[in-house]
């Protein structure tokens, strides 16, 4: 039983894409939220006022899945009928080696309360995933090649846990 | 359900608009305002003594009755009966009482670990007694309104959870108020500031209220004021800063005192700090009792040396914030003070150096929170006046639930804008399982056991399948007062259970329900009592005139049946006073009056005969 995805892209009426224009969509949200938020119908009735909380609900979830790249590339490979969870081959070996290099560079600037390192270190995985976004729009939109897209969204995935890391870490001494 | 209605944008409604009674209130820790719209402006509502802020303290009288505001705050005669700073209290649990430091009161342990203080009037919770102030507040604004409210837009500081939300909710129903809107505080004052500049970009809302900060970043763009991040910290606040002051004072003086003693010491130590606003230095001066009076002399700059790290702790969450939103400090815009703690130099001196820009303070920012829940409620109430902007808030904590090992997942991150519906699917453990227990927490910790407990609930009726082909959904709600509600169903069968999440320590549907008919039974009976002794004022007087009147006119107007009626209705009417049945009362009354009526309208000619004859008149009428 497998329900049906509900397409976030249409929800705004823009292409199916990968690459998209933040501020148009952005635009759209706010004028779909002016017209739908429930405070927009807090003098209809109690079906009315249940029907705009439902509505302001499902564009604030459309919304959040485009805004964040690697929601918008799973929900992308979705309706193109691809899990990225459960789909493809492993992540390849060179970038798990990479991976784990990062981690003990993070662990190693935590350890010694190094700031400058650490600050260092979230600019390249920053940087990284920048590289990454620009590989997701060739693979997504322009070769249409779904199983490097995954191997992509999954190593942004990967690279999320490490930037939110590097975050933690910089909290941790605040 | 209906189809939603879609009005185009800017197209008036076309059904004529009553105006709604529709007030802002700040329930504050230390205190509370109440704030209205008036020919387009918000302004707050004064007491009649002209006064703004109602001090959030509630005494309760040895006859059970509540004082509320300034003479509360000011007596001095049952410390364990006067509470102050309830707000810290709400949705809290006894467990809780720990972190809250010494007080006054004496804790009885309500069921499921809910918090409630002794008083003369039985055990009350934090909710009853923060529905005292509330009930002042909606009375001053019906004085001053000339009406009954519609309802109220009640401010709550962002960083609280689903339970404290719940409470304050629940206060507001005690003090029969209908909740428009719960609003977070520093929206609040970001809708203030927004509206009233007209200006569009970032604004971060840095709310140092009595106990509690707050750091908002907001971005109104487009008409909509948009919640970019929320942090804060629920145990700091201007308190802290007099705690210190006082802690100083003890330590340059030597003296130990006791816990009232303290809470003078605490009161002096407020006004200090208040001054130091004004002046660069003031003298700490107490009274210990002993007959001596301490003196300590306390610079600005003292002071803010004492509180350096109470202030550096407020930057905390300030990072945080701004790092959620994904911001720098250069591209917020403007930074808004709200609170009045906000108003010591070394915290505005602090706030300009790491925004590198001066603070805005043209707003009171005691004010500040009250005037822009007003202006919310005015939206609401639907007495838009023009306005075409809306306001989109966030949860403040993370909503998860508990998986295997006691570890969280996160099903809606905090910051999600509201309202929020989302489905997560769950699936079974072992073979043939066919309950589920769903535990629903609310934090930022991995482990379920430190963040909130939001409610527990079971899905039964689960198919016995495999391990791990059940498939469960759970559905989270969040509507947009920032309460949660959680349903669970089972997708090959349908099996449902829902929850409307209760909090651990907040008051039931029929808690709610009991004490708003007790409320309205003793309003009842205090009618009834009000009427029944004006009755008997009212018969008393009756009795007295005719007594008067037999004396002067009896015999010579009346017949001896006539004043032989009269004094046996006088005498039933006498007899009735001694009880306190109002209707007996009424009966025996009107029984005189059919006598009194002819007799005094016989005396009234009387008296004008003996006018006209020149005969000087006495008395007329009973």
């Amino acid at each position: 039983m497998m329900a049906a995805v509900a397409d976030y892209f249409a929800v705004f009426g823009v292409p199916a894409t990968f690459a998209l224009d933040a501020h148009e969509l952005e635009r759209r949200y706010l004028e779909w939220q002016t017209r739908v938020h429930p405070d927009r119908h807090a003098r209809g009735d109690a079906d009315q006022r249940r029907a705009a909380v439902a509505e302001a609900a499902r564009i604030n979830e459309a919304y959040r899945n485009l805004k964040d790249p690697i929601a918008r590339s799973t929900h992308l490979l979705a309706l193109r009928g691809v899990d990225v969870l459960s789909a493809g081959a492993p992540v390849p070996a060179d970038f798990l080696m990479q991976q784990m290099g990062w981690h003990e560079e993070l662990d190693a600037a935590r350890r010694t309360r190094d700031q400058h390192r650490l600050a260092r270190l979230a600019d390249g995985f920053r940087d990284e995933r920048e590289r990454l976004v620009e590989a997701l729009v060739r693979r997504l939109d322009q070769d249409r090649d779904d199983a490097a897209g995954v191997q992509l969204v999954r190593q942004l995935m990967f690279l999320r846990r490490l930037i939110e890391q590097a975050q933690a870490a910089a909290e941790e001494w605040d | 359900m209906s189809l939603l209605q879609i009005q185009e944008p800017g197209a008036a409604s076309a059904e004529p608009v009553l105006r709604r009674l529709a007030v802002g209130i700040d329930l504050g820790t230390t205190h509370s305002l109440v704030a209205t719209i008036d020919d387009g402006r918000a302004r707050v509502l004064l007491d009649e003594a002209g006064e703004a802020l109602l001090p959030s303290v509630v005494g309760i009288q040895p006859d059970g009755r509540a004082r509320v505001g300034r003479d509360a705050r000011d007596a001095t005669d049952s410390p364990a009966a006067t509470f102050r700073s309830i707000k810290r209290f709400m949705g809290r649990g006894t467990a809780d009482l720990a972190r809250a430091g010494p007080m006054p009161y004496q804790v009885v342990e309500g069921e499921g670990g809910m918090i409630r203080f002794d008083t003369p009037r039985g055990p009350l919770s934090p909710v009853e007694i923060s529905a005292e102030i509330l009930s002042v507040l909606r009375a001053r604004a019906e004085a001053a309104l000339g009406g009954p409210l519609h309802g109220a837009v009640i401010t709550v500081p962002a960083y609280f959870d689903d339970g404290q939300r719940q409470a304050t909710r629940d206060a507001a129903r005690l003090a029969g108020i209908e909740v428009l809107r719960l609003l977070n505080e520093p929206t609040a004052a970001a809708v203030a500031y927004g509206l009233d500049k007209g200006s569009e970009g970032v604004f971060a809302i840095y709310d140092l209220g009595g106990g509690t900060f707050d750091l908002s970043i907001l971005r109104l763009r487009q008409g909509v004021f948009e919640v970019l991040a929320t942090a804060g910290n629920t145990a700091l606040g201007g308190d802290d800063f007099d705690r210190r002051l006082a802690d100083w004072f003890l330590a340059e003086t030597d003296l130990a005192l006791t816990p009232a003693a303290y809470s003078e010491l605490l009161a002096q130590a407020r006004r200090a700090k208040e001054a130091l606003t004004r002046v660069e230095a003031v003298e700490l001066a107490f009274d210990a009792g002993d007959g001596r009076r301490h003196e300590c002399c306390i610079s600005r700059a003292r002071f803010a040396e004492l509180t350096a790290d109470l202030v550096q702790k407020t930057l905390t969450p300030t990072r945080r914030a701004l790092r959620d939103a994904g911001l720098v400090t250069e591209q917020v815009d403007g930074v808004v003070l709200v609170g009045g703690a906000s108003r010591m130099p070394q915290v505005r001196a602090a706030v300009a150096e790491f925004f590198g820009k001066p603070p805005l303070t043209d707003l009171d920012p005691d004010q500040v929170v009250a005037l822009g829940a007003a202006i919310q409620a005015n939206v609401l109430a639907g007495n838009r006046d023009g306005d075409d902007w809306l306001l989109l808030d966030v949860i403040p904590l993370s909503l998860g639930i508990e998986t295997m090992g006691g570890l969280v997942e996160k099903i809606i991150p905090r910051n999600s804008t509201l309202p929020i519906a989302r489905a997560q699917d769950f699936t079974t453990f072992k073979d043939g399982q066919t309950a589920m227990s769903l535990h629903v927490v609310q934090g930022e910790r991995d482990l379920a056991a430190d963040c909130r407990s939001l409610a527990r609930f079971e899905l039964r009726g689960i198919p016995p399948l495999a391990a791990g082909a059940a498939r469960i959904q759970v559905l989270f709600q969040v509507d947009a007062d920032g309460l949660v509600s959680v349903s669970a169903a089972e997708q090959t069968t349908g099996t449902c259970a829902e929850v409307v999440v209760k909090p651990s320590y907040g008051l039931t549907d029929g808690d709610i329900t009991r004490m708003l008919a007790e409320s309205l039974a003793h309003a009842q009976d205090d009618a009834r009592a009000r009427i029944l002794a004006e009755q008997k004022v009212e018969a008393r007087r009756l009795i007295e005139a005719t007594r008067a009147a037999l004396n002067t006119d009896g015999a010579a107007l009346l017949d001896d049946a006539e004043i032989a009626a009269m004094l046996l209705a006088v005498q039933r009417l006498e007899d009735s006073l001694a009880g306190s049945d109002g209707e007996a009362i009424s009966r025996a009354k009107s029984a005189l009056d059919a006598l009194t009526d002819p007799f005094a309208a016989r005396r009234m000619d009387h008296g004008i005969r003996a006018a006209l004859s020149g005969r000087r008149v006495q008395e007329i009428g009973a």
